[in-house]
């Protein structure tokens, strides 16, 4: 028993931190319809700037992680305006081959100044673990936990209750009528992308505390998982995504808590998705709205 | 005008009669060279990149071979099969013995290749068993795959005296499948009995926390875990976060895992290695490996890896079998190969029908980070 309740703790911890990534995902998505497949790669590029800030240039750990943030933040910012701007009125289609591009864009060139060896990132939170009988648990695994949740609530209140969040849902719905409004469009997509990369160094420096295990292409895996979770828990909703990550995290263990073989945990994460995209195409958590006309 | 394109036909005919001749009697001893000097296996590649150099400089300085000098021509694949498929198609004509490539796969690729083309091949550490087998001019430095997995299981049974054993891999890894299987064949017939045989340990990983718990809340008085140095240093970090002190074991795969741990400036904590055993090529404060270790550190400032030692005796290999055959020929070179016998850096050679060297292997320890020879077993 013991051993199914610390591994769903590893689940969620795992979980938590897909949580965070496919929350950037879905805010995204959910308000300029692109999937911005290089969501992964802020979360690799912010986790280098951690670890070049801490480790090859020895400042203190709090402002190398502010730096990693407004990195992210600047560089998001950055690739709107260079990359998507110019494609806001082209096919979905294109948007999503260039959000491709720039994510080999950012692996290549990390590749170049950081190599391909993996780095081992130093510990940020000092690690403790407390026995509750006979469960584990970390500090680091309630740290993470609670961060993804509290990014959760916040993204929903900033969405649902500000007047910025009242933009962003204006343009997702419709743009043009959002400008009839007077709602600057180009002001809220660049402010939906600053918060979506901002997510995203959040996300990096709780993988950074979580795993430190740091390669060029660690965005790749990363932002896979946490796109299937955004799928699973319903695109563009936003408690949807926290869904999706512990659910996903929880089925990557789900193998070790009843005691088959690990090789199966990719099967069953991907069944699941087929399944759910085959019965609620929405994700658990979409609503079946008709396409308008 | 005519006289003038006559000219010119005799002076292009003149040009190219001068080149066959110069390759006919070519004055060089040309090695060719294949591997990952760039990319994620690079950390493999390019020690035996710096081995075979070193090797090449010093049989040059000493005359070189048949009293021609030697010519390395190094090609960079990324560890991909395709380049090296290209890397090899490139210098096959112009080269008189071809030294790689490193990994199983991509060398299973080339090794096929070099049969067909009748050219011998030497790679260092290509483990896996089908790379030499029935090609008569394709032969290894390094020891077999499963030959690891069985001094490992032997050193758990006769060394550190445990009853029961677990064992993580990666299935996808031929390697890893490979010489996990050969260990629990061994484990068992030693009479230990393997608690867990699990080959879900994915290769590059965000963590490992999972298989540690299950490690942990195992009876497994030592973990057999044969999977690649950069695994190896987040797995080992996560099994002893969960708690588990019992000595882990290894395979060569393990070699360079302090090093990612240590990091840039080598202040990372390595004491996750403690109490860590894996089989490996050579141990550095061997008896035999002084003299190169030392030519190594002096040329390169940096201690040699397995990978770096593997290089540097395959190069000293290829200079045996051109002497015992007392020239460049192929087919001669390959069959002197097979009959040299040679004492290196990484054990005494004399090879096998099927192109495998018989030697012992050697098993290594962290301690505080550094690798400490143990025993040869």
């Amino acid at each position: 028993m013991s051993n199914i309740i610390n591994q769903l703790i590893n689940g969620i911890q795992k979980g938590s931190i897909y949580a965070l990534v496919a929350l950037g995902y879905t805010m995204v998505y959910g308000i300029i319809k692109l999937i911005n497949f290089a969501h992964g790669d802020f979360i690799m590029v912010a986790c280098f700037v951690t670890y070049s800030g801490i480790i090859l240039f020895g400042l203190p750990i709090w402002l190398s992680l502010i730096l990693a943030l407004v990195f992210a933040v600047v560089l998001g910012i950055i690739t709107e305006k260079v990359a998507y701007k110019p494609l806001r009125n082209s096919p979905r289609i294109t948007a999503l081959i260039t959000a491709i591009a720039i994510s080999l864009l950012f692996q290549n060139v990390s590749q170049k100044i950081f190599t391909s060896n993996p780095k081992i990132a130093r510990e940020i939170i000092e690690l403790k673990i407390y026995h509750i009988g006979d469960v584990v648990i970390n500090n680091i695994a309630i740290i993470t936990i609670c961060v993804s949740i509290a990014s959760m609530i916040l993204l929903a209140v900033f969405v649902n209750k500000t007047r910025t969040g009242k933009a962003m849902r204006a343009v997702s719905e419709n743009p043009d009528a959002a400008r009839l409004m007077g709602i600057n469009n180009n002001k809220t997509i660049t402010i939906t992308f600053a918060i979506g990369t901002f997510l995203a160094g959040i996300a990096a420096i709780m993988y950074y505390a979580y795993s430190g295990y740091l390669t060029p292409t660690l965005g790749g895996k990363l932002g896979l998982y946490a796109f299937v979770a955004a799928v699973v828990g319903g695109i563009g909703i936003i408690p949807g995504a926290m869904l999706g990550g512990f659910l996903i995290g929880i089925i990557e263990v789900l193998p070790y808590m009843v005691g088959i073989a690990p090789e199966y945990s990719d099967i069953i994460l991907f069944g699941t998705l087929i399944l759910i995209l085959l019965f609620k195409p929405t994700g658990i958590l979409g609503k079946n709205i008709g396409e308008k006309v | 005008m005519k006289k003038l394109f006559s000219f010119l036909v005799l002076l292009v005919a003149a040009l190219v009669f001068t080149a066959c001749g110069k390759n006919d009697e070519k004055e060089t001893v040309d090695f060719g060279m294949l591997g990952p000097f760039t990319g994620s296996l690079s950390q493999y590649g390019e020690p035996a990149r710096k081995g075979v150099a070193l090797a090449v400089e010093e049989i040059n300085a000493a005359g070189g071979i048949l009293g021609k000098q030697v010519v390395l021509h190094d090609e960079d694949d990324e560890g991909d099969a395709q380049k090296a498929l290209n890397a090899y198609n490139k210098l096959v004509d112009s080269i008189d013995f071809l030294i790689g490539e490193i990994t199983s796969g991509t060398s299973e690729v080339i090794a096929a290749e070099a049969q067909k083309d009748g050219l011998p091949m030497l790679t260092p550490s290509a483990t896996a068993a089908g790379v030499t087998l029935n090609r008569s001019y394709v032969f290894r430095v390094c020891f077999l795959d499963p030959d690891q997995g069985v001094s490992m299981a032997n050193f758990a049974s006769e060394t550190l005296k445990v009853t029961k054993v677990a064992v993580a891999y990666d299935n996808s890894d031929d390697y890893s499948k490979g010489v996990a299987a050969a260990f629990k064949a061994q484990a068992e017939a030693n009479g230990m009995t393997v608690v867990f045989y699990d080959g879900g340990v994915v290769a590059d990983s965000a963590d490992y926390k999972a298989l540690a718990t299950k490690i942990k809340n195992s009876d497994a008085q030592a973990v057999f875990i044969p999977v690649y140095a950069g695994s190896i240093a987040t797995l080992t970090k996560d099994v002893r976060a969960a708690g588990y002190t019992l000595p882990l074991l290894g395979a060569d795969g393990w070699d360079g895992a302090s090093t990612i741990l240590a990091g840039e400036d080598g202040e990372g904590d390595v004491t996750p290695l403690n109490n860590t055993y894996f089989s490996n090529h050579y141990a550095a404060d061997e008896v035999n490996a002084k003299a190169f270790v030392a030519a190594y550190k002096a040329k390169y400032n940096e201690t040699p890896n397995a990978f770096a030692a593997l290089g540097y005796d395959a190069a000293y290999l290829a200079k045996a079998a051109i002497e015992k055959a007392g020239t460049t020929d192929k087919a001669a070179v390959a069959a002197a190969l097979a009959q040299v016998t040679y004492l290196g850096v990484t054990g005494e050679f004399t090879y096998n029908e099927t192109g495998n060297p018989v030697k012992k292997i050697v098993i290594c320890q962290y301690i505080d980070g550094k690798v400490t020879f143990k025993e040869s077993k």
